[in-house]
């Protein structure tokens, strides 16, 4: 690997928590010898009648997981460690001291149709999230790129504005899947695993093994099935009967329940991963910063976390760093419940209106019990607040960024930097709250290209700061993944990110 | 024999409801939202009948929920009576344009499944308590009207309307000491059956989110909230149900009683 | 009992389908009076957070929202009779083709249950008739009164839990596609069905009993009655062909309400039918969607209760039924 930079690799590596060189995750010691034959059915929820296959256009857990099993990214993230693996490029390096990037792609990878993968396909698909009629979630870092080029059949080179010794990150994000250039009907081609035969939005994606998928020793099963259940408790009990195989988004309270049963395999991981407040900081109230920090004193997160999370997780700060996160800051104050603070900040306001809060089941099964919690802790602070329970179906569409304050969630990103872009930069589409903090934007821009780790850390500190204080999203804990397996299922790996990063289905295989 | 001993266990239990839902805040245990318990408790250490997924006691929450679906019921189902009966006299009274219009309103009423135009209706006016017992009201009148109008008959030919109408008496009264009493029985009858279809129709809108907002639940709300407990073996989910279930059954009972006693059968 | 004449069969029958035509109409406007007066219009709502007056004012001359009430309906009827409702606000499909698939789950779902409750309540109800009074009938009306007590939901969860959850003999969430063979379809039916089945057969039990025993007590069986024909005889060959006009509308009036009962069934087992569909859409005001939904469900609904009166009316001249209302 030649790096552009005076750097060491290890440093390198540090920075950027990339590891280009790994070839497959580790499996877990209890796993048996892969076999091949069966029929996997796996189910995620935030499914909705109106999704479609293009991977542009995924935006909840249900899209994540059909782009882990059709598609491939240049990059995969793998287990606890939110580690990079290669997926269709093979290596990646930092060229003119971090301002682009060079990914190397895998030579002779098969599209569903028969199609030999090249640099062309990358570049499409990946310009695509930046063209004006995108509603991608990562429109803002495609578009703020300078250029996304061909370097013959199997590089692409990325520049960057500025230097990004994080970028490869992004990479991993599920929407972005490769296709093949110039696709304008999305039925589902792709590179990987398993191929399309059946797809009803918002009921079932139906697949069967691309035979000639390029890794070598993945997709064991020979056909998969993805169940759009949006009800946990129907997602509970389809598990239960073993309708299911595989499946996230379990209720970490009904774990212990499940826990005890022969047939199945319950896998818990402290991750990431919340479930959010979100306040829209472009419209009243939410638009006074000292209603943000009322609402973010009137919620007992300790309580919070063990009503609603079963007490497993980390309480969180309205960063979406977890203290376990390589660039935490402890030293950001920890905002604890004070219903006096909270009750004095509001009166101040002094806005008389309804605060409905939107929720629904479509974000999780503790989306709806987390802003019955919150109203009753923000009662005690004399906050009324009204619980307005949606429908699964569309949520994630028709209210996530849309409703003035709303339940939303993230799952585990590999970077805090990747997070922090997506979902907080005021420059980013994707950011739900709309807020916009230039001091903030500036401290996430300039650690990106900070290669000194003191400095960058400071960096961080400081956006954490703003951030915790002054932004729009309220993260009362981090919550713990829950996910399943029927007992008949080896070499499901534990990622950080759920589904292992939403490539699992290629992973597991029937013993 | 067993008609009678039905009809008697119909009335304690509805008298038992009743009760129970009028005197919740006195019978519950802790006020409903309030969280004691720890997530889904089982009964014994966590209250009678155990704690939900927020530790919240069910006991409470359920019997609060009767008050919610009781009071939605009676409201929705006295409303429902006024109007259809009070639409129906001035039909008979005046005749006519008035009669046909809302004779054939009430048609198309009754001709158009209830559940969808809740549906409908409530998409555009939005869910309260005010939207929904309003919405139901207005639906369930037609059978008041249609039970009540031939009964009503054709007023305006009758006697004492015009002799009331010569001495400039006040119509209103005699009205109902007249014509009233011979609408009882049927109006009570089906004024039993009508509580126990808007239970079940509160109940059904509630379970399927459009109801009753969250964090009050009433017993249709409740049974979406326990869900979960259910399909991991817990039976509280159940309990909100079988309430329903015995509330329907006890008017129902009294209902068929009536029917019985008095031989005149509304159509079924 | 005088004899219709064919002259007064045949008023009837066009004024019952006139009435019916009035009641969907009538429903169609509505449906469209009810989402034209929807706080915001569809032009806000399609353009959603990308709204600006200008951009909102072109959308609103592009979808004719500046044209009286009158005529937008009328130009909205006469595309709804072409089957053409709209786009759905939330994915830009047409809404005809969103909801086609669902509303043929729906009456798989529907004529399925129909197909089993029709049969069993009809013969249950004939032999209540038959031994009216004894232990058969007093049990049969318990049985059947205590399921008209339960909420659908309540029936289709205890299912769930006993015969999914504990003896894992059919699923939990009842997924269907065009692909399932039949055998997949009975394993994924079969317990909406079964909830179907008990929430549907009250009432036809009640009015078969009722009509063969209204039947029982005109003059002509109680003629017979005193010749010393056996009971069982008369109800088979006497009392039987005379109810069946009741019996027939009971079927097609059964069918009506079992299409409107899927819609909580459907949220139950997360089946795709129309009702999941149409509760989702009116909760985001998808209002193409909703438009579509209510009027057919409303369409097929009152079709089925005016086939029920006709052939009411058809099978048994004599008999003029009254409608039953929700």
């Amino acid at each position: 690997m030649t790096e552009g930079l005076k750097l060491s690799r290890r440093r390198l590596l540090e920075l950027t928590a990339m590891s280009g060189a790994m070839v497959l995750a580790p499996r877990l010691a209890w796993a048996g010898e892969p076999q091949r034959g069966g029929h996997l059915v796996i189910s995620s929820g935030g499914a909705a009648a109106g999704d479609s296959l293009d991977p542009r256009t995924f935006n909840s857990p249900y899209g994540a997981a059909m782009s882990g099993i059709i598609y491939n990214n240049l990059i995969a993230v793998q287990g606890p460690n939110k580690e990079l693996v290669p997926e269709l490029a093979h290596s990646w390096e930092a060229i003119n001291g971090g301002l682009s990037w060079v990914f190397n792609l895998v030579e002779g990878v098969e599209f569903h149709n028969g199609k030999i993968l090249t640099s062309e396909d990358v570049v499409f698909s990946l310009r695509r999230h930046a063209e004006p009629d995108s509603r991608s979630s990562m429109r803002s870092v495609i578009s703020n790129l300078v250029d996304i080029r061909a370097d013959g059949d199997h590089r692409v080179i990325i520049d960057l504005p500025a230097v990004n010794y994080l970028f490869p990150a992004y990479m991993a994000h599920f929407t972005l899947g490769i296709v093949p250039a110039g696709t304008t009907d999305f039925t589902g081609i792709g590179t990987g695993g398993y191929k399309v035969t059946n797809f009803a939005p918002g009921e079932v994606l139906e697949m069967v093994r691309h035979e000639n998928y390029f890794k070598p020793n993945a997709a064991f099963v020979d056909s998969v099935e993805l169940l759009a259940i949006n009800d946990p408790s129907a997602l509970t009990a389809a598990f239960q009967s073993g309708q299911v195989n595989m499946t996230s988004g379990l209720d970490a309270r009904s774990a212990g329940l499940l826990e005890s049963m022969a047939n199945l395999r319950i896998f818990k991981m402290e991750g990431g991963g919340y479930i959010s407040f979100n306040m829209r900081c472009d419209i009243p109230p939410f638009d006074n910063p000292d209603m943000r920090l009322a609402l973010k004193l009137a919620v007992d997160r300790e309580d919070m976390l063990q009503r609603v999370g079963a007490g497993v997780g980390s309480i969180g700060n309205d960063t979406p760093v977890p203290s376990n996160d390589a660039v935490f800051s402890p030293n950001v104050e920890q905002k604890r419940y004070d219903p006096e603070r909270a009750r004095a900040l509001f009166e101040s306001v002094g806005y008389t209106g309804p605060i409905v809060l939107h929720t629904s089941d479509a974000i999780s099964s503790r989306a709806v019990d987390m802003a019955t919690v919150f109203q009753e802790h923000a009662a005690r602070a004399g906050i009324p607040i009204e619980v307005q329970r949606d429908p699964a179906d569309g949520y994630w569409n028709s209210v996530v960024g849309v409703a003035p304050f709303h339940v939303s969630a993230r799952s585990a990103r590999p970077t805090a930097d990747a997070i922090f872009s997506t979902a907080f930069l005021g420059t980013s589409e994707n950011n739900e709250c709309k807020w916009v903090n230039e001091e903030f934007d500036a401290a996430i821009i300039a650690a990106r290209a900070e290669e000194n780790l003191e400095r960058r850390l400071a960096l961080y500190e400081r956006a954490q700061e703003i951030c915790s204080v002054d932004g729009g999203t309220m993260i009362p804990f981090f919550s713990a993944t829950v996910q399943g397996t029927s007992a008949d299922v080896d070499g499901f790996n534990v990622g950080a990110v759920e589904l292992n990063g939403y490539r699992a289905v290629e992973q597991v295989w029937f013993t | 024999m067993l008609s009678r001993i039905a009809v008697i266990g119909s009335l304690c239990l509805l008298s038992a409801m009743v009760l129970a839902a009028l005197l919740a805040p006195v019978l519950a245990p802790v006020l409903p939202n309030e969280m004691v318990y720890p997530a889904y408790a089982a009964p014994g250490p966590g209250g009678v009948l155990g704690a939900d997924g927020l530790g919240r006691d069910m006991l409470s929450r359920v019997l609060y929920g009767l008050r919610y679906t009781l009071v939605i019921t009676f409201a929705a189902t006295t409303l429902a009576g006024a109007i259809g009966v009070s639409l129906a006299i001035a039909s008979g009274l005046l005749r006519g344009w008035f009669d046909i219009l809302v004779g054939r309103a009430f048609d198309i009423l009754m001709s158009i499944p209830h559940i969808i135009l809740a549906l409908i209706v409530l998409a555009i006016l939005g869910v309260s308590m005010t939207t929904l017992v309003l919405t139901m009201a207005v639906l369930q009148s037609s059978t008041y009207y249609r039970v009540t109008r031939p009964i009503a008959g054709d007023l305006s030919a009758m006697d004492y309307v015009e002799v009331a109408r010569l001495r400039g008496e006040r119509l209103g009264w005699n009205l109902f000491r007249e014509i009233f009493p011979n609408m009882v029985p049927s109006l009570l009858a089906q004024y039993g059956l009508g509580l126990s279809s808007a239970t079940l129709f509160i109940s059904s809108l509630s379970f399927l989110g459009i109801g009753i907002q969250p964090p009050a639940a009433d017993l249709g709300g409740l049974v979406r909230e326990n869900a979960l407990a259910l399909s991991a073996g817990r039976f509280t989910p159940l309990v909100p149900a079988a309430c329903i279930a015995l509330f329907c059954l006890a008017v129902n009972g009294i209902a068929d009683w009536l029917v019985g006693h008095f031989s005149e059968r509304p159509e079924s | 009992m005088t004899l219709m004449q064919g002259s007064a069969v045949r008023s009837f029958v066009v004024a019952r389908i006139a009435s019916g035509l009035v009641s969907i109409l009538f429903i169609s406007f509505l449906v469209f009076l009810g989402t034209a007066l929807l706080p915001g219009d569809a032009a806000t709502a399609m353009l959603g957070q990308e709204a600006t007056p200008e951009l909102v004012e072109s959308l609103r001359q592009a979808l004719g929202l500046d044209q009286p009430l009158l005529i937008r309906y009328l130009n909205w009827l006469w595309d709804a009779l072409h089957g053409d409702f709209g786009v759905s606000l939330s994915n830009g499909q047409p809404a005809m083709a969103m909801l086609l698939p669902r509303l043929e789950n729906s009456l798989i779902l529907a004529f399925s249950a129909a197909v089993i409750v029709l049969p069993l309540a009809i013969s249950i109800g004939l032999v209540a008739a038959i031994k009216k009074g004894r232990p058969f009938d007093t049990m049969s009306g318990l049985v059947s009164a205590l399921f008209l007590s339960m909420p659908s939901f309540m029936i289709g969860y205890v299912l769930i839990y006993v015969f999914a959850v504990e003896f894992r003999l059919f699923p939990a969430v009842s997924s269907v596609r065009a692909s399932t063979s039949l055998t997949g379809w009975a394993w994924a039916l079969t317990l909406p069905v079964l909830t179907l089945v008990l929430v549907a057969q009250s009432h036809v039990l009640k009015v078969t009993r009722a009509a063969v025993l209204g039947v029982m007590g005109s003059d002509y069986i109680l003629m017979a009655e005193t010749k010393g024909i056996p009971r069982i005889r008369i109800i088979l060959l006497h009392a039987l062909p005379n109810a069946l006009s009741s019996i027939v509308s009971i079927c097609m009036i059964t069918m009506a309400h079992l299409i409107v009962d899927v819609v909580v069934i459907e949220a139950v087992f997360s089946y795709p039918g129309m009702g999941k569909l149409m509760v989702d859409a009116v909760a985001y005001r998808d209002i193409p969607v909703v438009q579509a939904c209510g009027v057919l469900f409303s369409a097929i609904f009152v079709v089925l209760n005016m086939l029920a009166d006709l052939l009411g009316v058809l099978v048994n001249p004599r008999q003029r039924l009254p409608r039953r209302g929700v």
